[in-house]
């Protein structure tokens, strides 16, 4: 993998939820772009479709973590069902 | 106008064709700044007009929708001073008035506004007057890079606020890696050389002075110093200012990471030359190489070009042609 161009923070991406993908400005005129699904697979490379440019994506892995959410989930109903 | 987006100020959509921009009818615009997706436009009258993306507050308006198709006036700037010129980073917008003072609006996240902002995303909605240092004579040019602001003065000062992740404000990013309050430059580096010009490319700055010399900070990993090297440090910068390797320079243009400069000649004719990223072949120099020291397009050599220009992945030029030779 080449040299990333830039460490960016993911709150600096702007999230389409159409295409539920977080994207960022290129310097080529085209965006640099992650899904929240890569995300949740702990992916950290956002790619521009139209150059070799890529950036690292700083972000909270625990923020796209669905199974933790999930466990986070069960564990608070099974806190209800035991009260 | 064509490009992509509602920056147009015709439609949502991308447009691949010139249409006329609906709604400055009546208007000579005499300058347009671009952001990433906003465009200002200024009147001969000085009135201001903005469009596109106001998710950041960069259109200057206090507006329920997050963008608009047409531009629109900008309201703040009805009464008092004229605009005499505009700037646009990425995601905020500068402008320039008559008696020297300088305004900004939209993200300050990365100090790019010059003033403190309250909002909890720092985003600012209208603008607001940058206080700038005390005797450094009186603004008379501005630039933005993607998150930072430079203006230039009529003796030659040259005041920076904003992000210095690149050294794009000459100080040494391992030690300051945004700037929040306006920043007078050092003048040294110039050889008493007096900076008559100032432009500024995403993450990197050029400054001509008056014996057309070159000097460049900020960004350096494509060559967009034009020192014939890159720099692969880990902050791929040099803050220091120092020479491009171009003499008798007249006019600049800044891309997001390469350059076009115009060099007056043997003769009187002004010669294209680029330096920088070419990935995209934006440097005209009929590879995709990137250019390490300023170069002429040959396309031009027998031509005197008289104006230039460059985007974010393109390059601009209008040639008197053959009058070398005639």
């Amino acid at each position: 993998m080449s040299v990333f161009h830039d460490e960016v923070e993911i709150e600096d991406f702007e999230f389409d939820e159409e295409s539920d993908t977080y994207y960022y400005p290129c310097p080529c005129g085209d965006k640099f772009e992650i899904t929240k699904e890569m995300l949740e697979m702990g992916e950290e490379v956002a790619t521009c479709p139209s150059c070799s440019l890529i950036i690292r994506v700083i972000y909270d892995p625990e923020d796209f973590d669905t199974e933790e959410e999930a466990a986070s989930i069960s564990k608070v109903e099974l806190e209800v069902v035991s009260k | 106008m064509s490009g992509m987006l509602c920056n147009l100020g015709h439609s949502t959509k991308d447009s691949v064709v010139f249409q006329k921009v609906e709604g400055l009818e009546g208007e000579t615009i005499t300058k347009v700044a671009c952001g990433w997706e906003h465009t200002l436009a200024l009147s001969a009258g000085g009135k201001l007009y903005s469009c596109g993306s106001n998710l950041h507050g960069q259109l200057g308006q206090k507006l329920t929708a997050t963008r608009i198709d047409s531009p629109q006036r900008v309201d703040y700037f009805t009464d008092g001073n004229r605009i005499c010129d505009v700037a646009a980073g990425m995601w905020h917008s500068l402008t320039l008035m008559d008696d020297g003072g300088v305004y900004s609006w939209g993200s300050g996240k990365h100090s790019q506004l010059g003033y403190d902002v309250p909002h909890k995303q720092y985003k600012m909605f209208e603008p607001c007057r940058v206080e700038l240092p005390e005797a450094i004579g009186t603004v008379v040019s501005i630039t933005a890079g993607s998150h930072h602001s430079a203006v230039l003065t009529d003796i030659g000062n040259v005041i920076m606020w904003g992000s210095n992740t690149k050294g794009q404000l000459a100080r040494d990013p391992s030690e300051v890696s945004k700037v929040h309050k306006p920043l007078v430059l050092d003048q040294s580096p110039f050889n008493g050389e007096r900076l008559i010009e100032l432009k500024s490319g995403w993450e990197h700055c050029l400054a001509l002075t008056d014996k057309g010399s070159l000097f460049a900070w900020g960004r350096a990993d494509y060559g967009q110093l034009g020192r014939g090297v890159v720099t692969n440090n880990t902050s791929r910068c040099q803050h220091c200012p120092s020479e491009v390797l171009l003499a008798e320079v007249v006019i600049v243009s800044c891309g997001s990471m390469h350059n076009i400069a115009l060099k007056e000649e043997e003769g009187g004719i002004t010669q294209a030359y680029t330096w920088g990223w070419n990935e995209h072949g934006m440097c005209g120099s009929g590879t995709e190489d990137d250019v390490l020291i300023p170069t002429v397009i040959d396309t031009f050599k027998h031509d005197s070009v008289h104006l230039i220009g460059c985007g974010t992945g393109c390059c601009f030029a209008a040639v008197n042609q053959n009058l070398k030779n005639s």
